[in-house]
This record gives structure tokens, sequence and C-alpha cells, in this order.
């Protein structure tokens, strides 16, 4: 049985909030939490006393939707790129028209249309909250699904946002094309 | 721009930087000056129709000015909301039990 499509499904899922300073750290049943000003700090903490293999950080996080980026057919990497949605009503008025009419590039709109997107809430994806989900922490149905001309919009603009140079791609790709226009028949 | 020298797209003739009358360049051939014998160029001359082509890749593969500058208010202020869940007030009840299938 082939693996269910996930480019492109919109599921609920457990995203932690990117970790910044002052970081809290976990020490153990009955430790206090230990704060931890800043990466500086803490490096040179590592330095002076050693760390163990690893600790555990306390990430607010939140149960929310987010729209997948890639499929994983032979399921062999458990951890999937997706892209955060945001909700509209908490912006002013005028952001949200901006978004609406399409003005606003890193906010890719999607009307209030349960049926497709399965949301009962106006959101965009935001194009600037790129996330890896464990596919643990995903509900396994999704909700809705962006189409296949959405996800190539949103994929073309991703590069751009992600600062990702794609010259060399597109010029080789150039270039074998016109040695394959140019090559003398037969 | 790798192309540009590359003789299955350009060809190139080469003449000395004493001469006073040089050939008309053609499209698809550089005309390259040279000041000190062949290895040194001192100016390359080319037909109009590649200087256009030149200024369009330019444009296309020029210097990339990080994406961050050209953010506007609105996609900080909704990327801040949504890194705190602070646009979320409630739940979106009835999406959550498509999920649950409830």
């Amino acid at each position: 049985m082939s693996a269910p499509r996930l480019r492109g499904a919109i599921v609920w899922a457990v995203v932690p909030y990117v970790p910044q300073a002052p970081f809290r750290v976990w020490l153990g049943d009955g430790q206090p939490i230990a704060t931890i000003a800043d990466a500086t700090t803490y490096a040179r903490q590592a330095r002076r006393s050693g760390l163990d293999p690893e600790q555990t950080f306390l990430v607010e996080g939140k149960l929310r939707p987010v729209v997948l980026l890639q499929d994983r057919p032979a399921r062999r990497l458990p951890e999937i790129v997706a892209l955060r949605m945001v909700r509209l009503e908490t912006l002013k008025a005028r952001q949200r028209e901006a978004i609406r009419e399409h003005r606003e590039p890193s906010l890719f709109h999607l009307a209030l249309q349960p049926a497709k997107y399965g949301l009962h809430k106006e959101m965009a994806v935001d194009l600037n909250a790129l996330v890896r989900v464990h596919a643990s922490a995903m509900l396994p149905r999704a909700v809705g699904a962006l189409d296949d001309s959405e996800m190539r919009v949103i994929g073309q603009r991703l590069a751009e946002h992600l600062d990702i140079d794609l010259e060399p791609l597109i010029a080789a790709r150039v270039e074998a094309r016109l040695d394959e226009l140019t090559r003398p028949a037969g | 721009m790798s192309n540009m020298d590359d003789a299955r797209v350009m060809t190139t003739i080469e003449v000395p930087a004493t001469q006073t009358r040089f050939p008309t360049p053609v499209a698809g051939q550089a005309i390259v000056v040279n000041r000190y014998g062949s290895a040194h160029r001192k100016a390359v001359i080319i037909h109009p129709e590649d200087f256009d082509l030149f200024e369009r890749y330019r444009r296309i593969f020029g210097a990339r000015v990080p994406h961050e500058l050209g953010l506007t208010e609105t996609a900080i202020a909704a990327n801040r909301l949504g890194e705190r869940g602070a646009d979320e007030p409630d739940l979106d009840v009835a999406s959550l039990d498509l999920a649950l299938g409830t």
C-alpha cells in the first residue's frame, strides 16, 4: 500500500517555539530548574565543567495546524519540513486586507474554505516560519490540503525567503537545454 | 555568465590595441583587444545585441539582496504573533475534531 500524500497536506501538530535565551534546563527530579542567560554563558559553563551527553530544555509549544512541504513515500525519515500557519484575526484590518489581496508575498492567504483546507478560521501560510515536525508529533488525519498550483507558488516564494541561490541550478538547466537544441541532428 | 567566453556560444577574434580601425562587431562574436599580446586583454567589444543579453543576465543573476530586507511590517507582525502562539486566542475546535475524526 502506498503512503498517503503528505506534500501540501494541512495537519495538526505539536509545534515547539524556537528556543531563545534565557534557556531553562531541567536538571532532574527534585532539582530546581536552571536558567542560563545566553548561549555564550552556556558554552563557557560547558567548557568549564563539562556537559552530560544531552540536556533537557524546557521549551514552550502549541498544537496548531501546519502545511507539510515534503512527501515521505519510503518513510525513511520521520521528520518532515513544514510551514506554520497564522490566524488573521489578531492582525489589524488593513493588514488582513493586504493579505487577502495577495499584497503580502510572505503570507499565502487561505480563504475560509472548510471543505478544502479543513480550517474554520481564516489563515495564511507564513513563508517565514519553517518548522520540522516529527511524524509522531502530528495527528495522522489531514484536515485539508493545498493543491499543486498553490504548492508551486509556495515553493517559488520559499526559495526567495530562504535566500537560496538557484542561479547554478537554472544556469545548468538552461545550458543543458541549449546543448540539446544546438546539437547537430543525427 | 560562464558561457560568454565559451566558444560554443560566442566566438572571439583578437586585434592588437595599436590597431586604429577595429572590425565591426557582429552578434555572437567578441572582439578582444590585446594590449601586451594575447595574455592581457585591454578591452572586449561586443555587438549591442550581445550587450543587451549580458545586461539581462545581470538583472536576473545580479547581486542577491537578503530577503529579510524586503519584509513588510505585516509579514513581521504576523510572524511574531505566530511564533509565540498569540495569533490563536482560542482553538479551532471544528478543525481539530476533523483531525481527530470525532
